[in-house]
Parts: structure tokens; sequence; C-alpha cells
């Protein structure tokens, strides 16, 4: 058996789960009695505790009301609910937007939010205070609803996080931040790399830890994930988001500095080069759009309470909280000076390295994904040399370019390590789906970014 | 031969790929005094036994070659003998990732057809996931199921012939996901309902047209299924190669050419020429595979709509 299975479906405390209000998806650790605030509502999560994933609640004076199964009307029931009863035109000939059609003021609706009504009910109110519904047509009086229906209600679910939600989250808060890595380019990168328990994968990432715990998802806890990473400590924020992964899905995860590949590649032991970091400050390059990209990760298993917590803040904040604890070191042992943690987290640190150095040396791994904001041809044509042969390699690129250098690249090498390269990119489209209106979504998605993938072959000249 | 574990050396019996530049891929069942015919001549299956995976073996004539590659269930997908249309790995990606598939899941396919898709979701949920996979052709059940055997699958993969639009897939609660192909996806919608566990899981329906989309999503509704999302995912390949451009002679001021050492004589028609490495898009690529359709079955002590009994 790989690992023991996915363990509650229940809500618990302490997890980290997602919120999920209208179309927004929220990362949010649970603690009892710790108020919640998010997207304009404010609330102690309590109720939901010991509840199934994908409860629904109402937030009511700061508290989770559950809403129940016959309740239960959503988007779907409150419009067909509203719209049924009400009259409606064949077109909109009677349509003036003069912006009176409403009566009610923003003051009246606001005063309906504070005495606690209920979002149904405001949303009722609206749509009779509303003189021109009656003159819209049914297609236009759902539209509006719909409409209303996104700003006035307060039902929020809370669901477990699963690598389709995460990416999804991570894509919609800041795609710069993982290399603009969509939720199709990831999946594929996962298959065409072909990613599953018992394969040994060379990772080499820029998205927050986000690929990375998807592969470790897929691996299951059998196998080995080397993450090469850039700086002095892999950038791993993401993981903690991947409350579903157990200790023992997270134990195959090595990782090994990139500036320490070249000791690797010739074979020259001992002799380590120390990267002239500016001190205190995290490592970062000059590539646009990367604000908030911390090269400083933490320890997956060095929990940090607050990174959840509060609105979109959290990258600063968080930052800033890791310096200030940096010192404070993770384990028990108390040491008598700075010097001597300073000396043990070394060793530490070494110990790590060698182990990952040893696996990489076998230079047989069964896979390499490579999604960073670097060049990656120099990335590439290193980390290839630790991939056994006939074996899948991935590169992802939010660009075209950089794709195009490496596939020169390996078509120019003597050696011929690469078979069948392709470079493509994907087209996603989604459409809307209702009885007499389906039609494709009017804006879509245009930026996939590139994919570059081929298996390795032994050399042959 | 497992496809679930990589191995160096080629041994009898096992599975292999072989494959020479942009060429079909053939797959190949090594048998001592075998032979394979490709296009530079034959292949002595003799030769292959003891070979590392991703070696180049040259043909009995010693003036053709190929590359023999470990196979892999993108390597199968694109090698696979044909019964039915098939699911081609952008497609697969995306399902796999939206079902939220992992080792130990367990998924419901329905049909298995030619097995591409089975192949990769086996790869994904293996050591300790199940496959159940249904299809109501007989030859073909039988085909897929000596192919499992035959790719070390069979441990976690249950092939099934029979009509699930008919008889239910004959499971209660017991699987996170489910894949539908079939030509009346919403008739087997209630009894995948059942199939889900209680906990709640995924479910997805491949079809080329629209209007069985219309009425998949209908039936999804009804049955209390949150989350609908419908899409398609298109792969778009590129041809990548080096492209020379002659740069005219466009008098003797003018002289574009980066490389001044390649520039000629200033009375010939073409000056220089520089070669850049260019992206050709394809002129045809498919359009048009099918539309993807995921919905979320919430825990079922808080799903709505009507009770699903399955008729077994």
């Amino acid at each position: 058996m790989c690992d023991d299975k996915m363990a509650s479906e229940l809500i618990e405390e302490n997890k980290v789960v997602l919120l999920h209000v209208k179309d927004i998806y929220k990362p949010i650790r649970l603690v009892k009695r710790r108020k919640i605030k998010f997207d304009k509502i404010s609330f102690v999560p309590d109720a939901a505790i010991g509840l199934p994933y994908g409860s629904e609640f109402e937030v009511a004076r700061g508290n989770l009301i559950l809403v129940k199964e016959e309740e239960r009307r959503g988007e779907e029931g409150t419009i067909s609910q509203l719209t049924e009863v009400v009259e409606s035109a064949k077109d909109n000939r009677l349509i003036v937007d003069d912006g009176l059609s409403q009566k009610l003021s923003h003051e009246e609706i606001h005063q309906m939010k504070k005495d606690g009504m209920s979002g149904q009910e405001i949303l009722e109110s609206v749509v009779q205070g509303s003189s021109s519904f009656k003159d819209r047509t049914k297609f236009s009086q759902e539209k509006y609803v719909k409409k209303k229906y996104k700003r006035h209600s307060h039902v929020l679910s809370i669901i477990k996080p699963t690598t389709r939600l995460i990416a999804q989250y991570y894509y919609a808060k800041g795609p710069s931040k993982i290399c603009h890595l969509r939720l199709d380019m990831l999946s594929q990168i996962l298959t065409l790399g072909n990613v599953h328990a018992h394969s040994r994968i060379v990772v080499m990432e820029t998205c927050q830890g986000l690929l990375t715990g998807a592969v470790l998802e897929r691996l299951g806890g059998c196998g080995q994930v080397v993450q090469v990473f850039f700086g002095d400590k892999p950038v791993r924020d993401a993981l903690d988001v991947f409350a579903h992964l157990s200790e023992r899905e997270r134990s195959v995860l090595l990782e090994y500095p990139l500036h320490r590949l070249g000791q690797l590649l010739t074979g020259e032991g001992g002799k380590e080069i120390e990267l002239q970091l500016p001190p205190g400050a995290p490592l970062e390059d000059d590539t646009e759009n990367n604000e908030g990209s911390s090269t400083r990760g933490e320890d997956i298993r060095e929990e940090d309470d607050d990174e959840f917590e509060d609105e979109e803040e959290e990258c600063g904040a968080a930052k800033k909280r890791r310096i200030e604890e940096e010192p404070a070191g993770p384990l028990p042992l108390a040491p008598t000076n700075e010097d001597e943690e300073k000396e043990r987290r070394r060793r530490e640190r070494e110990l790590l390295y060698e182990g990952a150095a040893a696996v990489l040396n076998e230079r047989n791994m069964d896979g390499l994904l490579i999604a960073c904001r670097f060049y990656p041809e120099p990335i590439l044509m290193s980390l290839i040399n630790f991939i056994g042969p006939s074996r899948p390699v991935v590169v992802y690129s939010q660009f075209q370019e950089p794709l195009v250098r490496c596939y020169q690249k390996l078509k120019e090498s003597e050696s011929g390590t690469a078979f069948n390269i392709q470079l493509s990119e994907t087209w996603l489209r989604h459409y809307q789906v209702l009885s007499g209106r389906t039609h494709p979504a009017v804006s879509m998605d245009g930026q996939s970014g590139y994919l570059l993938y081929f298996t390795t072959i032994s050399n042959i000249n | 031969m497992s496809f679930l574990k990589y191995k160096a050396a080629i041994e009898e019996g096992d599975t292999v790929i072989i494959c020479r530049g942009r060429e079909r891929l053939i797959p190949v069942i090594v048998k001592r005094g075998g032979v394979t015919q490709v296009l530079g001549g034959a292949i002595l299956h003799d030769k292959l036994i003891g070979v590392e995976f991703g070696s180049k073996v040259y043909t009995s004539n010693n003036k053709g070659w190929v590359i023999v590659l470990h196979p892999t269930p993108e390597l199968w997908t694109l090698s696979l003998p044909h019964r039915t249309q098939i699911l081609y790995s952008t497609d697969i990606s995306m399902i796999t990732m939206q079902l939220e598939l992992r080792p130990g899941s367990t998924v419901c396919e329905c049909g298995t057809g030619s097995g591409s898709l089975s192949h990769a979701i086996a790869r994904t949920i293996a050591p300790d996931g199940h496959l159940f996979t249904f299809e109501f052709h007989e030859k073909r059940s039988q085909i897929a199921k000596d192919e499992f055997e035959a790719h070390g699958l069979s441990h976690i993969v249950t092939v099934k012939c029979s009509d699930v639009c008919q008889e239910g897939f004959g499971l209660e609660d017991r699987v996170d996901a489910v894949f539908l192909d079939l030509p009346n996806p919403w008739e087997a919608i209630s009894s995948a309902k059942t199939a889900i566990k209680r906990t709640g899981g995924r479910i997805c329906s491949f079809s080329p047209c629209i209007e069985q989309v219309q009425k998949t999503c209908e039936e999804l509704n009804k049955l209390g299924f949150k989350d609908i999302g419908v899409m398609e995912c298109l792969l778009r390949p590129f041809d990548v190669r080096p492209c020379v451009f002659n740069i005219p002679n466009m008098g003797s001021n003018v002289d574009h050419s980066t490389d001044k050492s390649k520039s000629t004589k200033l009375t010939q028609p073409i000056a220089s020429s520089e070669t850049i490495w260019t992206c050709a898009q394809r002129r045809t690529i498919p359009g048009h595979t099918g539309f993807l359709t995921f919905a979320t079955l919430l825990h079922k002590d808080i799903v709505s709509g009507p009770s699903t009994v399955d008729q077994i």
C-alpha cells in the first residue's frame, strides 16, 4: 500500500481549507474562535468543524450558519424562484438606461445588511425595488438576478484543497508568481512527464512550490522528488496549501541547490561554491513581474499559523514574519549560542544535500520537469545528465523563444540525447451551457504558455 | 513487463515501442526469433534482448536503424492499435487533473474503447487504486483485458463487458471519479451517482457534440451535481526548424546583414542571408476532439436532488 488513505472527509480544526465564495477560492487555516476576514465578511469558523467538506454556510452576525439541504436554492434556484412569478417582456424596447429604476438607495441596502438580513431577503427586496424588472426579457431577468445574487449573497462553502483548486487559486491570485502556469499546462507537465508512484523525478521550478506539490500528490508517498532550487532555500509556500498531503507523501521530497550542480557534473566533490547572497534580503532576480516571489522558503513541517489568516497582503507580511522567526530555530534542542545553532543547521542541510546528491548521482532519474523564470537552456542541458535513457523531459515556459533555443541546442548537440522533440501550446475554451443559449464563453484566456517535451535516449553518435 | 516501473534492459516478452524519426511508433512484443519489418529493413528481436531502453538498434542489413523506447501510457497512446476513436494526451491530462486522480483513487470508466485513457488512469492511480472499466463490445473488452495483463496492469484494472446505460455500474459508494465516453452519457449519470463514494467525487463526460453536452448538463443539474463546467482543450503543435531567409540586394548603401562576412558582391540580386530558428504552425491540426464536461458530487449527506436507486 502506498499511503494511509486520504484521512478525513470532514472539516477539521487547524487544517488549511479552501473558502469558496462566489468565484473565488481562498486558503484559510481554521482555528476555533479565531475570526476570519474575507471579501467584506468576517466570521468565526467554529460551526463548520466536524461537517462534511462542501457544506454551504451563510454568514450572519459573525457566525457560520449551515444552509440546510431543503433551503439550499443556490444560484439556479434563486433565479427561477424570482423570475418565474413575474411577467416578462419579449424584447428590450421598454428599457431606458437612466439609472432611476432601482427604488432602494445604497444606504437602505447597506442598512438591511447591517440589520443582519439574509442575502436571500436582500435579493428579494432589490428585485422588488426594480421598477423595470418586469420590462426585461426572461433571459435579461435571469442575468439581472444572477448579477445581484453575486453581490448580495453571503453563501460560502468550505472545500478540501486539491491540486486542481490550488492551481486555480494561484493562477487567479497572481499568475506572475507561478510563471503563468495554467491548470491545463500543469496537467500536461504531469502527464507528459509520466509522473506516477515509484518514479524519481527532478523538478526545477519557480512556481512557489505548486509544481512540486502537484508532483508529490502524484507520487503518493512512493518514489523520490529532487527539487533543484535557486538561492539558499527552495520556495515552497504553496506546499502549505497542499494540506491534504500526509507527512509520508511529503517525505519523498529532497532538495539540491542549483549552484552546486557543477560539483556533481564534474565529479569534483568537496569544494563548494558559496553564493554571495545579500544578507537578510531575499534573493530576487530582475525579471519583470515577480514582486513578492520570495526565495525564502520554509520547512514544510514548520507551520506558519497566520499564513492564511488575513486578506491579500499575506506575501509581504509572511516574508517579514519568517525573517523575524529565523533565529528561533524549529528544534527543541536550545543551543547555547547563535553560531552553534547556525553550524548545526548547516550540517543538517549538508546531510540533506548529500542525500539528494546521491540520488542524482545515479544518473538514472525517471523524469525531468522544468517550469521556471530563468533561461531554461543551460538548466535543461545540465539537469538532463541526471536522467536515465528512454525517460520523459518536459520544459514549460511562459515564452516561446527560450524553448526554441532549447530545441535548437538539443538538435545541435553532438551526442543527440533527445528523441522526438515537440513544442506546443494549448487552447482552452470554456462554454456556457444553458438551454437554448449554449455558446463559448465570451472571454477566454489566450495565454497558455509553451511546452517543450521529448524522450531521452542513450548517447548515440 | 510493467508500464508502472521503468527497467533498464529489454527482456523476452517485453512490450517495446520502436520508432524512427517522426515516423509512426510501433509497439512490439519481443519474442525470440521474432522479426519486425520497419522502413529501413528488418529488426531481429534476438538483437533487442539485453539492449538498454533508449538505444539505437540497427536493422539486419545494417542500413537502417530504430530507437527502442520503454513504453509509457503516452507512447502507448501514440502507438496503440485503434479499435475505436481514442483520447489523446491533451484531453487525458485535463481529465486526470479535473477528476483529481492520484495514487489510491478508484475510478469508473465507460467505455474502454482502445484503452488509451485506461492506461493513463491506471498509471496515475497505481499502486493501490483501482480502475473499473466497462465496454459493451465483447471482443474489444477481451482485447483490452489481454493488454492490461501484458502491460502489468491487471491487478489494478477490472474490465467488464456490459452496457452501463442499461445495467448500471453495479457499484455503490465505491469510486472517487467517473469518466463517461458514451453516445448517451446522460443515461449513465444516475448510476454514476450511486457508484460515487459517500464522501463525494468528480465526474467527467467526454462528448463530441454540443447536444450531448446540453442533455448531460441538464441531468447533472437535476441529480444535484455542483460546479458544472464545460470546456475544450486543444493542442497546437509547432514545427520548429532553422529557416534561411535571403536578404535581397537593396543597393550599395544598404546592407542589413548582421553577419558582414557573409555579404557577397553588391551586384548580386541576393546580398546575403540569415538563418533563424522558426516555429511554424501546422496547416491542418485536429480542430475538435470533444467537449469535456466536469462536475462535483458533494458528500452524499448534503446533496439534494432525487435519491438515486440503481437497478442492477
